[in-house]
């Protein structure tokens, strides 16, 4: 399948990231010990909005189910969101486990887990009791945090924070997917927001309009 | 740089787009919220329609006629006329009087079919018309229009600009829905004003269907076998 054609949403904008990954560094490929692959590591997709409950969690979720079915790599999705509350669904958080919170403070790798959706190639590591939005804006952390991640993953699919607040987590980025809600996202905050992100073309990977409206038939004019 | 914000080459400062979001957006006004401008048309024309059934109740426009026996203010009979005129089964009165006479009514019908017309000038003016009537059988007082029907309402002539109304408040709330604040509303749009490609759109969905679009493949497929 390519873009444009057949599939859901979801597997459409997949293969855009995996192109764009492919044009900016090369294809994503598994971590191992053994052989040339051994050398790479596993390529980071953050995906973040202008404004926090636009789409991000629900993107980030369903990117990271449909790469695990697309290429062969083990595909991890990551809750990186410290500036919203944990959702219901987050028990291990709650439970006092550890996350990603833990891997960047700690260097401790407990709690992965399998996501449970799609192939077994996909993993899930939620946020951790240690998650602070001041976390993010320390590169030395996310850096730690996200090599042990790429270490053991072929794509690390981030639900980042809205763009103000993802701090060094963009610097890190291999591809950024920017959610656009056509229901609140105000484009000129969102221009400002991309602005003083300093995303270039190479990093940003594109856009996923949420919330899209009935589109206008080509007929009367629409797109 | 601009303005002390870092502005990235491939962002276009102005609209790169083929056609202005604006007209876009106008253009997809009627046809996103087919919803609400049907409910503003109906809205319009069931006002119409409730408008319509006031002056059907109202003495002027119907061969069934209601009048005060008693009236509250002589004055306002001053320039009221009474014309009862024959014309078959179309028998018609009209009568022009002032809204005090419309309540605690008792009922004036004709039994015949001769032509009464006369200026009221006074309540005694009523009075005397009605005396040259035979009373109603009932009602005391009363009195009664043989075969009289409803005289044409002009409902149809209220009911279209009741909708044409409606559909002008219609496109005005649909327009002011979709028009306001500064959002982007389609692919394009979001292309034009961010200068980054849209991987992908996302319709609004119901729960189930999100739970569907997260699952695996083998798991979609299924469902849509069932």
């Amino acid at each position: 399948m390519r873009p444009g054609q057949g599939g859901t949403p979801f597997e459409r904008i997949g293969l855009r990231v995996l192109e764009h990954l492919e044009h900016h560094g090369g294809t994503a490929v598994q971590p191992s010990a053994d052989g040339d692959a051994g050398l790479r590591s596993g390529r980071v997709v953050v995906v973040t909005s202008t404004n926090s409950g636009e789409g991000k969690s629900f993107v980030a979720r369903g990117l990271a189910a449909a790469l695990a079915e697309q290429q062969d790599g083990d595909v991890i999705w990551v809750d990186a969101a410290f500036d919203r509350p944990p959702a219901d669904a987050d028990n291990i958080s709650r439970r006092g486990a550890a996350g990603l919170s833990e891997i960047m403070t700690l260097g401790s790798l407990q709690g992965l887990a399998p996501a449970g959706v799609g192939t077994g190639r996909l993993w899930r590591l939620e946020r951790g009791v240690l998650a602070r939005p001041a976390l993010l804006q320390r590169p030395d952390a996310v850096a730690k945090a996200l090599i042990a991640l790429r270490a053991g993953f072929a794509l690390i699919v981030l639900d980042a924070p809205s763009l103000a607040g993802c701090g060094a987590l963009l610097a890190q980025a291999d591809a950024c997917v920017m959610v656009v809600d056509s229901r609140s996202t105000e484009r000129g905050e969102a221009r400002r927001a991309l602005m003083a992100s300093r995303l270039g073309p190479d990093r940003l990977a594109g856009l996923v309009l949420n919330h899209r409206p009935r589109p206008v038939p080509r007929w009367l004019g629409g797109a | 740089m601009n303005g002390g914000v870092f502005q990235p080459a491939w962002m276009p400062r102005e609209a790169g787009g083929a056609r202005p979001p604006a007209v876009q957006r106008f253009i997809a006004v009627p046809w996103r919220h087919p919803a609400l401008i049907l409910a503003c048309t109906l809205a319009g024309a069931g006002a119409a329609a409730v408008l319509s059934q006031r002056p059907a109740a109202a003495p002027a426009a119907l061969g069934h006629v209601r009048m005060q026996p008693i009236l509250p203010s002589p004055e306002v009979l001053a320039a009221a006329t009474i014309v009862a005129g024959s014309g078959g089964p179309g028998l018609r009165l009209d009568l022009e009087l002032g809204p005090p006479l419309t309540a605690s009514p008792a009922e004036v019908l004709l039994q015949d079919d001769d032509a009464h017309e006369a200026d009221v000038r006074d309540v005694d003016d009523i009075d005397a018309l009605l005396k040259q009537l035979p009373p109603a059988a009932g009602a005391p007082g009363a009195h009664t229009l043989d075969g009289a029907t409803p005289a044409a309402d002009g409902r149809g002539m209220i009911l279209a600009p009741g909708l044409l109304a409606g559909l002008l408040l219609g496109l005005l709330a649909a327009a002011a829905r979709e028009l306001r604040g500064d959002r982007m509303r389609s692919a394009r749009e979001a292309e034009w004003a961010l200068g980054a490609p849209v991987l992908g759109a996302i319709p609004t969905l119901s729960a189930r269907a999100r739970r569907m679009l997260l699952a695996p493949a083998s798991r979609r497929a299924a469902a849509e076998r069932a």
